[in-house]
């Protein structure tokens, strides 16, 4: 499959996702959990971010089961059947770092080297975080840091009613957690879902096991470079990708590649 | 390929079974164990640590509720032997892990002139639904949030009602760009102070 229709398709979707986030303007808040990340402190999210339903379910210790179930077993749901395609076709945080890539992307020329291959696993410190810093009271919990809270909740918040708030004591390192993201998604292509994402980190295991899946024909690949190229992830596609945990089932390979051996 | 078609046909059954083992659990944990029902009570509050914020709010007294419903039995029994100050708080709040032992100290302090309830929604579910009928900011509002309910003379009935005041996080002042807990608990005990003042000229 050659040109831009999966392109075109994951373009359309990441739209309407963004436009499904924020229903709660029309709709207020439901029981439903973002199989993305997205503020539940947002003024118009119309779902809870699966994190924040993680801390309260284990805040201070306290374990509410049916809760943890709830969220876990969504997650794992949507990873069974998608694999780490939420990341590439639904997350507005992907989406926005998609479009600084088209900015940005071309101004980025270095390789990264092994220090991107061990700092992928920092993620998964990051979704471990999550839980710790939620059960030890002392501690701040990753909603206190988060930056995405930042981005989806405060500015919002600030945009519509400004004179109705004023800083909290998380102001200032949310505003450096913030910068630090900025700085990191213009920097490195999905920076974010690449080296920090809880939410990235639950589902990229399930690449491993997900109905949907990127298949390779390697006899029928000519090694142009045309799909790694193309790779927001940094992955060396022919070699790698498939069931790769990095691998956000985007399908620019799929585009890019003019042989025809890439298919999802 | 062919002699691995039987293999490749048998991890699919085995990956739609736990496709169907895993959404059962999902719809189960949903529908009947209240996970449905639970994430959105927890999503319908504003959580104000994940934005960072504080919501500024003159501390004023009201006879109107926010949602216009009638106040909870819980606050009109209270109100048989004096004024009532409720700390609204939930699981994940760390504005409400800080400003409870003020709360706490307060309570032991005014004892013997005044209610004091500790309400988490999470803990106690049931009680989420008050939480609606004081949230005088509705989707700028969150925990914890503290009800000074006392009896004040409503001149448009003539009769001795209810009447309270609301505030949130460390009850900022409009215009108070550093809020603390400190502040907060001073403004507590102003509203504890002034509610007991209003209880003992109108009961």
């Amino acid at each position: 499959m050659s040109g831009s229709k999966i392109g075109k398709y994951r373009t359309i979707t990441q739209i309407a996702s963004f436009i499904a986030a924020n229903l709660g303007f029309t709709f207020g808040m439901s029981g439903l959990v973002y199989p993305f990340f997205f503020c539940y402190a947002s003024p118009g999210a119309c779902a809870s971010c699966p994190l924040g339903l993680i801390e309260h379910a284990v805040s201070g210790g306290k374990k509410n089961f049916c809760l943890l179930l709830y969220v876990t077993s969504f997650m794992a749901l949507i990873g069974l059947v998608f694999g780490r395609a939420a990341c590439g076709w639904a997350c507005p945080i992907g989406t926005i770092q998609d479009a600084i890539n088209k900015v940005f992307g071309k101004l980025r020329k270095k390789r990264l080297g092994s220090a991107d291959k061990y700092m992928r696993y920092a993620k998964y410190a990051a979704l471990a975080y999550v839980v710790i810093g939620a059960v030890f009271v002392a501690l701040p919990t990753f909603t206190d840091l988060c930056p995405i809270g930042v981005l989806t909740g405060t500015f919002p918040h600030l945009a519509i009613s400004a004179g109705s708030f004023t800083f909290g004591e998380f102001f200032a390192i949310g505003m450096l957690s913030f910068g630090l993201f900025v700085a990191l998604i213009i920097l490195i292509g999905r920076g974010w879902c690449r080296y920090v994402c809880p939410i990235g980190a639950m589902y990229a295991q399930t690449n491993k096991i997900s109905i949907l899946k990127l298949r390779i024909d390697k006899k029928a690949c000519v090694n142009c470079g045309a799909c790694s190229k193309d790779c927001p992830m940094g992955i060396n596609v022919p070699e790698n990708a498939e069931k790769n945990p990095e691998c956000i089932m985007c399908g620019r390979c799929v585009d890019a590649c003019g042989s025809g051996c890439l298919r999802m | 390929m062919k002699n691995t078609r039987g293999g490749h046909q048998g991890s699919k059954t085995v990956q739609l079974v736990a496709v169907i083992l895993v959404g059962a659990l999902f719809f189960a944990s949903g529908a009947f164990f209240g996970g449905y029902e639970n994430a959105k009570a927890i999503g319908s509050v504003l959580c104000l640590s994940c934005i960072k914020l504080e919501p500024k709010i003159s501390v004023e007294f009201r006879f109107e509720t926010a949602n216009g419903e009638s106040h909870p039995q819980f606050v009109l029994d209270a109100l048989e032997t004096g004024p009532i100050l409720i700390d609204y708080s939930q699981n994940n709040c760390e504005g409400c892990e800080i400003m409870h032992p003020y709360f706490e100290a307060l309570s032991e302090k005014y004892s013997a002139s005044c209610n004091f309830i500790y309400i988490n929604m999470d803990e106690t579910p049931e009680m989420r639904p008050s939480f609606s009928i004081y949230n005088v900011l509705g989707g700028a509002g969150g925990t914890p949030m503290w009800v000074m309910a006392t009896l004040f003379n409503n001149e448009a009935t003539g009769m001795v009602e209810p009447y309270f005041a609301v505030g949130y996080g460390y009850l900022a002042e409009s215009g108070d760009p550093d809020p603390t807990p400190q502040k907060g608990a001073e403004m507590l005990e102003r509203m504890i102070v002034e509610g007991i003042t209003l209880y003992g000229q109108n009961s």
